[in-house]
């Protein structure tokens, strides 16, 4: 059998209607609610000298994965593979490695069983402002939260985690908007919501900001001075003893933001053409990304909680981005006069709603990409149609949603082995593959292929030499300093202790991830004896052959 | 003890600048090329 014997057509499959409609999903899909939340949040933890790391970080691993991302995902799509274990078969003759594409699904995945939860929790916010129940529960804030999930004892404590109707209803709600979606396909679905939501987001971003900004001083702070706790260039912090967490929490969010390294962007690339250019295409997501988290949501939530708690108030919200975006803005919103107007419920009905509103966009462009992988596994591999494809993702999420919601500690637990240290383990699979297995100089050729820039030629040795040589000192400090004590739960990834109960969340969680990790596999051996990887390793013969 | 409250130095307020400066300009000079109206292959 020749490689093109197997190798569906494009219009078969999965495509972009316009170049734009796939530019603003995957500004969609790199845009969420980590940079507006996560983003200030680390930014101010980090401190002075944050800003100049991110942006040495931004060069070195933000854009070079986004790149390789993008190369990969349209090799994969040219050879009618939407995801990780086709795409990485296509790299070399090593049947074991389809078997890391695993990763590649089950990380997104489980990112969006959280993420979905959360993403629900705003949609429920949003409507609450809206109705102006939320402008009542002012001053009580933080029990307003734990009434609204079902937790006792607050978000911060949740001892008893029980999910209340409310947190439920919306849930059902935002679950299904994200299949009703998914099941319309990337060109009537996705491409329609990302084109519609992200200048909708930018709009409701641009507004907020400028009114955060615009903000009278409060007891002799100005709003501005805010953005000094992580712009100040204190370069000396960057070389001194201590400086690897300022590193770290830029290379971290980093990642997060972009969503590199999980999966999503791959898929997105592969309803790509063969010449369509990715080169210019993969620089303005980075930068409709970087627009959104360092202009917008850096100039948001955590100047306008300096102007209204100061600075020391403002290191104790950081610790949390569940804190900052649901008790603390609705409290500065209560205190933020609307133009010509005064500040109180009104002011929390129309800002929270903006607010709420903006982070469910965010969130849904988001929990689509990251979908998106399974669903062309289940469609291109196993060769399920996309509604049934829709039903069996749906009833994942469903069934494994029900610990998060359920279990103190599980939405933790999964959101740092998928969310923090997949991304960096599955950067570095696709980032070694690539650039050395693959090799560097057909790497570079094929991210040049229909390329409407060059990419200066220092790219080929940070994306060769930089970038793998980072993940893998990020991936031995790890394994120096945290690996035993986490895995043997002695220590949280957060630093603290595991509760009682966080264990035993921990347990369920890491037995969940495992469960998933093994369906996927044994799915892919399914895929591997029905023959769909046959086209690649035949394009493999041919080329050894040659 | 107290923390000082942060302030918006010269050096912090030239390095928000060339930030900004440069992640907008990077954006927008992006999305012009990308939506050129004599391009060939707008739609996909």
């Amino acid at each position: 059998m020749s490689a093109s014997d197997a190798v569906p057509a494009l219009d078969e499959r999965d495509h972009w209607g316009s170049r734009l409609g796939l530019i603003l999903a995957m500004a969609g899909n790199a845009v969420g609610l980590g940079n507006f939340l996560r983003f200030p949040n680390e930014a101010v933890r980090a401190g002075e000298g944050f800003m100049t790391a991110y942006f040495v970080c931004l060069v070195l691993l933000g854009l070079p994965l986004m790149w390789m991302e993008w190369s990969l995902g349209r090799r994969g799509g040219r050879l009618g593979y939407s995801t990780a274990p086709g795409m990485l078969q296509s790299l070399t003759s090593l049947r074991a490695v389809r078997y890391l594409g695993a990763i590649g699904i089950v990380m997104p995945l489980l990112i969006v069983i959280y993420y979905v939860y959360i993403e629900s929790w705003t949609l429920g916010y949003a409507y609450q402002a809206a109705t102006g129940e939320l402008g009542a529960s002012i001053g009580a804030t933080q029990a307003h939260l734990a009434e609204y999930t079902g937790a006792s004892g607050g978000f911060a404590g949740h001892a008893e985690w029980m999910g209340s109707t409310t947190a439920y209803t919306f849930l059902g709600i935002t679950l299904l908007v994200n299949l009703f979606v998914l099941s319309r396909g990337v060109m009537k679905g996705i491409e329609i919501v990302a084109k519609v939501g992200m200048p909708l987001l930018v709009l409701i971003a641009v507004a907020l900001t400028a009114r955060v900004m615009t903000l009278p001083d409060q007891d002799g702070r100005e709003v501005a001075d805010g953005l000094a706790l992580f712009w100040t260039p204190n370069i000396e912090r960057l070389f001194s003893s201590g400086a690897e967490v300022i590193w770290l929490a830029a290379a971290g969010q980093i990642f997060f933001s972009l969503s590199v390294g999980s999966g999503a962007i791959g898929t997105f690339a592969s309803y790509l053409t063969d010449d369509d250019d990715v080169a210019l295409t993969g620089l303005t997501t980075v930068s409709a990304n970087e627009f959104c988290e360092v202009i917008l949501g850096g100039t948001l939530a955590i100047p306008a909680a300096y102007l209204f708690f100061g600075s020391e108030q403002v290191a104790e919200i950081a610790q949390s981005s569940m804190a900052l975006a649901f008790v603390t803005m609705p409290d500065i919103f209560a205190s933020m006069p609307m133009l010509g107007g005064e500040a109180g419920p009104a002011s929390v009905q129309v800002f929270g709603t903006m607010w709420f509103g903006l982070l469910f966009v965010a969130g849904i462009t988001s929990s689509l990409a990251l979908s998106q992988p399974a669903m062309a596994f289940f469609q291109d591999l196993l060769g399920i149609s996309r509604g049934v494809a829709t039903l069996i993702v749906g009833a994942i999420i469903t069934l494994c949603v029900q610990p998060i919601v359920l279990v103190p500690g599980v939405l933790e637990e999964v959101d740092y082995w998928a969310g923090t240290f997949g991304l960096v383990v599955f950067s570095l699979v696709e980032v070694v593959l690539l650039m050395w297995v693959f090799g560097a100089r057909r790497a570079w050729g094929e991210l040049h292929r229909g390329a409407e820039i060059r990419i200066p030629r220092m790219f080929f040795w940070i994306m060769t030499w930089v970038t793998p040589a980072i993940l893998f000192v990020m991936l031995g400090f790890w394994g120096w300093n945290q690996a035993l004590p986490i895995l043997s739960m002695e220590r949280s990834p957060g630093g603290g202790d595991y509760s009682l109960a966080a264990r035993h969340g921990a347990w369920i969680a890491r037995g969940m991830m495992m469960g998933l990790l093994a369906f996927v596999v044994v799915l892919i051996a399914v895929a591997s004896k029905r023959g769909r990887f046959d086209a690649v390793m035949a394009l493999h013969d041919e080329e050894d052959g040659a | 003890m107290t923390t000082p409250e942060p302030q918006m130095t010269m050096g912090a307020w030239i390095f928000l600048a060339i930030g900004w400066f440069a992640v907008t300009t990077l954006a927008v000079w992006c999305f012009r090329r990308v939506l050129r109206p004599d391009r060939s292959d707008d739609d996909g």
